[in-house]
């Protein structure tokens, strides 16, 4: 082998090294901090840390670096852990969100320590700082100088408060306003009690009538009766005295009842022979001359 | 143009007409509809009247069976209470421990607090018969109770106040080998315990 065979493999093996000088380099840009105050905590509350952390663009923070939320020691946990990940500033910017809870009980105010941690990025390393606070405590030091006993050192139980009712009285309210303003509309469409003789449902009227005397049928006298209800409904419909000749016109001027058209007519006939033809039998039986009242009524309705 | 106006008129007629054949099932489909509203609002005010019964009962010292599986938040806190006023401290525990996870955070909290004041009364109960193992391992359970509790509701004033009396009863003290700068400032050890606990047997450990 050449001695310029020997100086190419040399370089030949440098070579990743030449051309990855940035991994010495790479990594973190910055580290800030935006930390929470740090005085005036009790035992419990929680404080906030950001760390906002620059990298080069190619590089990571390495998740398995973070830390885990949890007891960190014995007076302080680790609430939650957050990373956001945003470009900025040509590099990669995360966001590292660190909520810890303090649970020391310091008997005069005290300054408290939130160790460091290192992270691990893709090439190099980053530190959270530590962060130094200031708790105080919410009692007395000797609480039964001043008259506490073992009876009052506890704040009393929780006890359960008696249920709310909530909604439910005002949707009872409002659903009854409903459901009777409904049911006095369907009464006053049905011409139901107290509406029953609304002026505007004469088919209606004569319908009940006639059913009432279909009830106790037979007698020509019932029937004659239930002609004349449906006679005095078509009077009230028409506005004027109906005859059979001016069926035609009511029709034109109702097309509502234009379905029965026939029945009408038949009515009518049968109405004729009736009072002064002398028919003892007549065209039309009740009970049709009652189907047909009860048709008019529902026709009356879609007005 | 007027094509389509004739036609749209003639649509709007039609639609008027239609609404007006459908008036009275539109109607009785509304009747009930609030009919369905009434029995819904009826019985939950029947539901609460009885909850609230119940919770009575159990701050009365009548106890009624509250499944702590399926029972309403309110229920749980009466019943729960219940069982440790009348010192049944341990289906007190497994009562909260069953009804935990379906409780509301808000009754998690209180329930695990009443569990941490039973503890702490029970531990003054042992420290008046100077039994101080079985207080300090109250104080101590009461403590986990507090900081469970205080891990869900930070702010809950009550809950710092009383861990604060349980932790000067008995303090946390670094686990194991902690590293120094996890160790609160000495002086706070040598304090003898029960420090502020009035008429203690004197001359104990």
């Amino acid at each position: 082998m050449s001695a310029r065979g020997v100086l190419g493999a040399l370089l030949l093996q440098m070579l990743p090294l030449m051309l990855n000088p940035a991994s010495a380099v790479a990594g973190l840009r910055w580290l800030r901090m935006e930390e929470p105050r740090n005085f005036g905590y009790f035992v419990g509350d929680t404080l906030q840390r950001h760390a906002y952390i620059l990298v080069d663009p190619d590089d990571t923070l390495q998740a398995a670096s973070l830390p885990k939320p949890g007891a960190v020691n014995y007076w302080l946990d680790l609430v939650s852990v957050e990373v956001r990940e945003s470009r900025a500033q040509g590099g990669k910017l995360y966001r590292v969100t660190l909520v810890y809870q303090n649970f020391y009980v310091p008997l005069d105010p005290r300054k408290l320590t939130v160790p460091e941690w290192p992270l691990q990025l893709g090439g190099g390393s980053a530190v959270i700082p530590a962060f130094a606070f200031t708790a105080s405590p919410i009692r007395e030091l000797f609480p039964e100088k001043s008259g506490e006993t073992v009876d009052t050192f506890l704040k009393p139980d929780a006890r359960a408060a008696l249920v709310s009712a909530g909604w439910a009285p005002h949707g009872l309210a409002l659903s009854a306003a409903v459901a009777l303003l409904t049911l006095a509309l369907l009464a006053w469409h049905y011409a139901w009690w107290p509406f029953g003789a609304r002026p505007d449902r004469p088919f209606t009227r004569a319908a009940r009538k006639i059913a009432a005397l279909a009830g106790n049928a037979v007698a020509t006298a019932n029937y004659r009766a239930a002609l004349l209800a449906l006679h005095r409904a078509f009077d009230a419909a028409a506005k004027r005295r109906l005859l059979a000749d001016d069926v035609d016109g009511f029709l034109a001027q109702h097309p509502e009842f234009a379905a029965c058209r026939a029945e009408i007519a038949k009515f009518f006939q049968s109405s004729r022979e009736v009072f002064f033809g002398g028919s003892v039998a007549p065209l039309m039986p009740l009970d049709a001359v009652e189907t047909l009242a009860a048709q008019l009524s529902a026709a009356e309705r879609t007005r | 143009m007027n094509a389509w106006r004739l036609r749209l008129q003639q649509l709007w007629r039609g639609a008027g007409t239609a609404l007006r054949a459908a008036r009275g099932g539109l109607l009785v489909s509304v009747l009930i509809v609030g009919l369905v509203g009434m029995a819904a609002a009826i019985a939950a005010m029947i539901e609460t009247s009885r909850q609230n019964a119940v919770i009575a009962q159990l701050a009365d010292g009548r106890d009624v069976a509250v499944d702590p599986a399926a029972a309403p938040d309110a229920l749980l806190l009466a019943r729960h209470h219940f069982l440790i006023v009348h010192d049944q401290l341990d289906e007190a525990q497994i009562f909260a421990e069953i009804a935990a996870p379906r409780a509301s955070p808000h009754i998690r909290a209180l329930l695990l607090y009443n569990l941490g004041n039973a503890r702490v009364r029970q531990a003054f109960g042992y420290i008046e018969t100077a039994d101080l193992d079985r207080a300090a391992s109250a104080i101590g359970l009461a403590k986990a109770n507090y900081r469970q509790a205080l891990g869900i509701e930070p702010q809950n004033w009550n809950l710092k106040h009383n861990l604060d009396v349980a932790q000067r009863l008995v303090r946390d003290l670094p686990r194991g080998s902690a590293s120094e700068e996890d160790d609160p400032p000495p002086g706070e050890k040598a304090k003898p315990l029960w420090s502020d606990l009035p008429g203690l047997p004197r001359g104990l450990p």
